[in-house]
């Protein structure tokens, strides 16, 4: 799994969604056994307002596979532990268990960082896959 | 002048990294803890329109 929080729409944050729905299966429920997925959380505080933005991320990205959605809250959830300067936070999971974890405070996340966030993310799903394979 | 010198470049070397590491923040879940059932609203997925966790 992996999952991005983010509380600004940046052309990077879109770049980064889009290389990521390329490498990605197509997104599944909780509790439904899948492969390795992902979503991207908006927070806010005025989910009618961000919506129609979040759908042109969608658009703009031509994406596929990576869900986009909303949490009514800029805060977020607590048990995600998002803190109030991170502009874009990345976890990375297998079995519920985060691996790997990325944050960047406003305009952090440039073109470097979505270069080294797609490259931990190919590894992350790259991993999972053979470890699929020598279970199976 | 060693006694001078060696608190100087302490500082330097607190301040260096300080500034190495400014960018830095933290933020989310941190490596083997657990990502908990939450949802959110599908605005463009499978389940658009509805609350969902895909977790």
């Amino acid at each position: 799994m992996i999952n991005i929080h983010a509380r600004e729409i940046t052309d990077e944050l879109t770049s980064l969604v889009s290389q990521l729905d390329k490498i990605v299966s197509p997104a599944t429920p909780a509790g439904r056994a899948g492969s390795t997925h992902s979503f991207v959380v908006f927070l806010t505080d005025d989910p009618d307002e961000l919506e129609p933005k979040v759908k042109d991320v969608a658009t703009k990205a031509k994406l596929k596979n990576i869900p986009l959605t909303i949490y009514d809250g800029v805060a977020g959830h607590p048990a995600y532990k998002v803190t109030k300067d991170a502009e874009v936070t990345i976890m990375m999971w297998t079995n519920r268990k985060v691996d790997q974890n990325f944050a960047f405070g406003k305009g952090e996340l440039d073109k470097d960082a979505v270069k080294k966030v797609v490259e931990a993310a190919k590894k992350h799903v790259g991993a999972k896959e053979s470890s699929k394979k020598k279970a199976s | 002048m060693n006694r001078v010198m060696m608190p100087a470049l302490g500082l330097m070397v607190a301040c260096a990294a300080t500034v190495g590491y400014a960018g830095d923040i933290e933020s989310g879940l941190k490596k083997g803890e657990a990502a908990k059932y939450f949802e959110v609203k599908d605005v463009t997925g499978p389940r658009k329109g509805k609350s969902i966790c895909y977790r």
